[in-house]
């Protein structure tokens, strides 16, 4: 049982849509959108005005203290304002809108290398923070902040997370076998500012190609070592990689780090690198476009601000005689239903899958009652019990849920509502509870000021 | 008069103490295996609670607040003792009938029941009515219930043949059978709407337990009604 | 471009199902159970797929009619009642009348799963509380007539605690009597399918199976005797019960240590059963109390994420101020009161009270000895006697009483005599006439096997005693001998017991009493 995680499950991975569709950059037509929050913490504040003549890699939006990141433009254009868009999630959010002009001209001269042995590790965390590195596994924890833990030589691990365990999304394992040298590039950076850690590269079993790719670029490297793991949901979360690679479980009040772990995403890396070496800031991200919907499914380098819209547009629309029945930011087992495609990308998105057929729908006609089956307990990665979980939250009781059940500590990762015979909706109802949670130790807290 | 009379319905339907109030289930259980077993408890029973009651609510301004349930015990046990020495002597075939269950009187509840809820706040009289409205229930609840398991477990009524002998449904005699019973009736009567004080409680959305309860209701305003007279006539006037 | 959006759904992630369903697991359950039910309809005949058929169309149509009684949408396209059914026809026996799989059906949905709330929702196996509603109910129907083998006289389990040997090869395969789903090997075929398939729990069938094992290893009497605890594990329903009764999902705990503890539980209980119960149908009853007892195991036993198990527990420790209760004067002068009232009543009635004691005891003693007025004490044998009696090797005598007539003349002995039957102490009272023949013996205790040891009360053996002096001898088949007793074909514990009891009256009589007053 080395090379994997207790729990999970083991959805249809779908991945055989994209897999083998290289990489290609996208440039975008029309106008571009960026919302002042695409990172967990505080939204950035906006430095440009209406009308104001931007380029590609300036900054538009500063980090507003410590957790958060700056925002840059993508495009080259003029401003169009400040406006308030629908962003994914359907809510209705303050974001700088640019006119784009195509042409895409750069604020400065990313092309020239800079060399590595002559920056300091304050340095590199300056230009990362710089460069708005953030998570792009999905979760947009500013990246500088992760590489500043209080105790830098007690980290033991830093993760590559190239698991990509969500069914359908195939653009990290595109990223592994295009840019191998570069993401091993962005860890050795990762590894000089922890040296007491050790590199572990880790990808799922269904991508051999990148394994290989990954295997050779690190091949000679010190404290960098490449992992095979079992190819199982959720193994790219990071409590489960840490179970895997470290044999460490933490609760939900800890960080990785207090564990000595550090993970990053190795589209992350790759930012990293780019950030470091070429001074490039965070603009664009790997993506997939993908879905039984979708005429020609495909692997792109996307811009952040580009709506779904024209994403859906250049993998070719629909397919003749597919109906959109759902489209997810993101893939199936975590990922956002859009209620429209005019919404756009940030910089933690990785892919839109279109589904021709909900399973979710199908789902709600055979529900039943509990069976107390058990099996969500047994593929929970993080050993809750979903089922008393459930119970406790229907009823009403956030009491148990938090204190007796550790409901606080579901990740989220839907690997119960996945295996539930009874069709029953877990997750949703977690991430209920935990939201009225955290609403009412708000109240209480405000209340005692 | 009226109030008396409501005394005697209020135990027999709205507030039976065993379909309703859920007290002396048992005895009521374990008694109610033939008709005839139910009505010699019931009576029994209702003997005891209307002396307990009588007596419980002559002596209410006399017990002391604090050790009153001990008392109230000792009484109970006292008149169920000396109704059991009296049965033994010169009823023997009842008494071999019920048994052990004529001592078990002592800790039916309702007989408590009644004198902490009732005997202890009201006139002897009305404890009274109270206590054979409550015996009357008790009575109707366990022969009711006595008739059924006697006529699946046995096939007979009151001794009465009605159904061939090997039809038995041997359950029915012993104790599971005797749940499904009670929780039979008490599923008819709330199916065709029988207005019980539960049915009250649900349909108003209280929970009964008007001690820790502030809202002025209908029934607290008539509790207080009555409370409130001979309190005012004795203490001259006092507000509750 | 978005026109299409407008069809599309929102919902909250995970937006991917497994495939398995509610229906589906209830359909590999009942593939498991066809292997059992095929092999027990060829073995027992038409009438099993007569209880077979009709305990799942009782169970389906219940299920539906009592959802539309109670204005619920129709459950019966999961399957689950499909499953309580068959598993309900497969406890009873191939010769049970038709009325009682419906009745039993009928119960199962209506009232342990309909009553509670539906699937999911019942606190104990519907199958099983049905079949254990029927044992009560129809004793007589529900005991399990033999089929295939003629001149047996009980199921092998009975025989079994009967002391004598059994073929376990044809329990195994299913071909001995028994309930129509006694296949073992039909029964492991299906229910090791349910475990590979992860639909079980392996935690609890083998636990039950282990702790029955070791329970009847350790306390049968015949230590770890494989040829004996095969038998055990093959009859009785303890295959049955451990891979399908006991590993219902609903009534079996959530935590993997719990449903240990609750498999130990049953297979424990379910020896205990075996061992010193009354009927075969142990394995019911301790499946049931394990189902009632899984809400507490799941109270105590709570699983914890994997982060937080090595952190240790932290005890409260919660002081309650102790408080004394006041004494108070009242509370003594109303005890005080009601001990003078309870003193005089019981003075009054004391006597009276003795009279009726002594007379109900006679009752019995009258009806031995009817043409006596009156018993009293013989002093010689309450000398010997005592106050609780005396034993002798394989019987009691309790009492002892000398019947007088109206003019005070002996006219017989009444005594009390008992001994240790199949289901517990076989107590009757034996008259004698003064020359120690006997008159006739009354049952005051008697509950041995419903058509068997029963039958001791009737006539037809209780009227060979009558006349019979010195000792009795107890013979199978036809009495040769003046003093031979006939024994009840079946019941030979029982029979022996009473035997047992009056030959050690008889010899009472000739040791104590004869030429006495």
């Amino acid at each position: 049982m080395k090379n994997t995680f207790r729990g999970g499950v083991h959805p249809a991975g779908h991945k055989e849509l994209s897999r083998e569709s290289r990489l290609r950059l996208f440039d975008p037509k029309g106008e571009m959108v960026f919302p002042l929050s695409q990172h967990i913490g505080k939204p950035a504040k906006p430095v440009v005005q209406k009308n104001d003549e931007v380029k590609v890699g300036q900054v538009l939006a500063e980090a507003d203290g410590l957790i958060s990141a700056p925002i840059h433009s993508s495009c080259s254009g003029t401003v169009k304002g400040i406006e308030k868009r629908r962003v994914i999630g359907g809510a209705l959010a303050d974001c700088i809108v640019i006119n784009n002009d195509g042409q895409f001209t750069p604020f400065a001269d990313y092309s020239k290398r800079q060399d590595a042995n002559k920056l300091s590790n304050q340095e590199i965390i300056k230009r990362v923070q710089k460069a708005g590195v953030v998570g792009l596994g999905g979760a947009g924890f500013p990246a500088c902040v992760k590489l500043q833990p209080k105790i830098p030589e007690a980290i033991e691990y830093v993760i590559a997370n190239g698991a990509e365990c969500e069914p359908y999304l195939t653009c990290n394992d595109q990223l592994m076998r295009i840019h191998s040298n570069e993401i091993v590039e962005g860890l050795e950076l990762v590894l000089r500012l922890f040296p007491n850690a050790e590199g572990v590269i880790c990808i799922e079993d269904n991508k051999p190609e990148a394994i290989e790719a990954m295997k050779r670029a690190a091949s000679g490297k010190p404290r960098m070592s490449v992992r095979t793991m079992v190819t199982k949901y959720p193994q790219g979360g990071e409590r489960s990689l840490i179970q895997a690679v470290a044999g460490v479980d933490f609760p939900t009040a800890q960080l990785p780090a207090d564990v000595g772990c550090i993970v990053q995403n190795v589209g992350t890396l790759y930012a990293i690198q780019r950030a470091v070496l070429y001074g490039e800031p965070l603009f664009s991200q790997c993506f997939t476009i993908t879905g039984e919907a979708v005429a020609n499914p495909g692997n792109y380098i996307v811009r952040v601000g580009t709506s779904f819209a024209e994403l859906l547009e250049e993998a070719g629309g629909l397919k003749d005689g597919a109906e959109m029945k759902k489209a997810l930011a993101g893939g199936p087992m975590m990922g956002v239903a859009l209620g429209t495609l005019d919404i756009p990308i940030q910089k933690q998105s990785n892919g839109l899958t279109i589904l021709a057929e909900d399973p979710v729908e199908a789902a709600e006609e055979l529900m039943t009652n509990c069976l107390r089956c058990g099996r969500c307990t047994t593929v929970c990665p993080l050993g809750l019990m979903p089922q008393l979980m459930c119970d406790a939250a229907v009823a009403g009781d956030l009491e148990r849920f938090e204190k007796k059940l550790y409901g606080m500590d579901c990740i989220q990762c839907g690997s119960c509502t996945f295996a539930c015979p009874a069709k029953r909706p877990l997750t949703p109802v977690f991430k209920q509870a935990k939201a009225e949670i955290l609403e009412n130790r708000k109240r209480e807290g405000g209340g005692q000021k | 008069m009226k109030k008396y009379i409501e005394r005697l319905w209020n135990g027999l339907l709205k507030e039976n103490p065993v379909l309703v109030l859920m007290l002396g289930m048992c005895p009521a259980l374990a008694v109610s295996t033939q008709a005839a077993n139910g009505i010699g408890m019931g009576l029994s029973t209702l003997a005891v609670l209307v002396l307990s009651n009588f007596v419980i609510s002559c002596l209410r301004k006399v017990i002391p607040d604090s050790v009153r349930l001990p008392c109230y015990i000792v009484i109970v046990a006292s008149l169920v003792t000396v109704t059991e020495l009296l049965i033994k002597a010169y009823l023997p075939s009842i008494y071999e009938a019920l048994g052990i269950y004529i001592p078990l009187i002592v800790v039916n509840c309702i007989i408590l029941g009644r004198a902490e809820a009732y005997a202890n706040k009201h006139t002897p009289l009305l404890s009274v009515m109270d206590g054979i409205g409550m015996g009357l229930g008790f009575t109707i609840a366990l022969t009711l219930a006595g008739m059924i398991r006697e006529l699946l477990g046995a096939g007979t009524v009151f001794g009465l043949r009605l159904l061939p002998e090997s039809f038995g449904m041997t359950i029915f005699i012993q104790p599971p059978g005797a749940f499904l019973v009670f929780a039979l009736i008490i599923a008819v009567m709330n199916a065709i709407g029988i207005k019980t004080r539960q049915r009250q409680l649900v349909e108003s959305g209280c929970d009964g337990n008007c001690a820790l309860c502030s809202t002025a209701c209908e029934e607290r305003k008539a509790e207080a009604a009555a409370d409130a007279k001979p309190a005012s006539e004795q203490k001259g006037g006092d507000k509750a | 471009m978005n026109a299409a959006v407008n069809t599309v759904n929102l919902s909250s992630a995970p937006h991917a199902r497994d495939k398995w369903t509610t229906p589906f697991i209830m359909r590999m359950v009942a593939l498991s159970l066809l292997p059992a039910t095929v092999v027990g309809i060829w073995v027992y005949g038409w009438n099993a797929f007569g209880i077979v058929a009709l305990a799942i169309v009782s169970a389906v149509a219940a299920e539906w009619v009592f959802n539309k009684i109670c204005h619920k949408p129709s459950t019966i396209w999961d399957g689950s009642a499909v499953v309580t059914g068959m598993l309900l026809a497969l406890s009873l026996g191939p010769q049970t009348p038709l009325y009682c799989p419906v009745i039993g059906s009928v119960f199962a949905i209506v009232v342990c799963k309909g009553c509670f709330g539906g699937l999911g929702k019942n606190f104990i196996n519907p199958a099983l509380a049905a079949r254990c509603f029927l044992l009560i109910s129809f004793a007589n129907a529900m005991a399990i007539k033999p089929v295939i083998d003629a001149v047996a006289t009980a199921t092998p389990v009975g025989a079994m605690k009967a002391g004598e040997v059994v073929n376990v090869t044809k329990m195994f395969l299913g071909t001995a009597d028994g309930v129509i789903g006694s296949s073992i090997l039909a029964l492991l075929a299906g229910g090791l399918l349910l475990w590979c398939l992860d639909i079980i729990h392996g935690e609890i069938c083998f636990s039950v199976l282990i702790g029955f094992t070791l329970f009847m290893g350790i306390f049968g009497g015949k230590g770890f005797d494989v040829n004996y605890l095969l038998a055990h594990l093959c009859g009785g329903g303890v295959v049955m019960g451990a891979f399908f009764m006991a590993t219902d999902y609903v009534t079996s705990p959530v935590s993997k240590l719990g449903q240990f503890i609750y498999g130990c539980l049953i297979g424990v209980l379910g020896g205990l059963f075996r061992l010193k119960g009354n009927t075969a149908d142990s394995f019911s009853y301790a499946i049931i109390i394990g189902n009632v007892c899984t809400p507490l195991i799941d109270t105590y036993i709570v699983q914890k994420p994997f982060a937080y198990r090595k952190v240790g527990k932290t005890r409260k420790a919660s002081k309650e101020p102790f408080r004394i209760p006041k004494p108070v004067i009242a509370l003594t002068l109303i005890a005080a009161i009601a001990g003078v009232a309870l003193s005089g009543v019981f003075s009054v009635t004391k006597d009276k009270i003795e009279e009726q004691e002594v007379f109900k005891q006679s009752v019995a003693y009258r009806e031995v000895c009817p043409e006596a007025t009156s018993f009293s004490y013989d002093d010689k044998a309450q000398e010997i006697l005592g106050d609780e009696g005396t034993e002798t090797e394989n019987a009691t005598i309790y009492a002892c009483y000398v019947g007088k007539n109206a003019q005070n003349d002996l006219v017989g002995y009444a005594l009390s005599v008992g001994a240790k039957g199949f289901g517990g102490q076989v107590i009757m009272a034996l008259g004698l006439t003064p020359e120690g023949k006997i008159t006739g013996i009354n049952f005051t205790e008697l509950k041995e096997t419903a058509g068997l040891g029963m039958r001791a009360d009737e006539p037809e053996f209780k009227d060979q005693f009558p006349g019979k002096s010195v000792s009795v001898d107890l013979v199978k088949g036809a009495p040769q001998d003046d003093n031979d007793i006939s024994a009840i074909t079946g019941a030979t514990v029982t029979s022996t017991a009473v035997h047992n009891a009056v030959n050690a009256g008889l010899n009472f009589y000739e040791t104590v009493l004869k030429g006495g007053n």
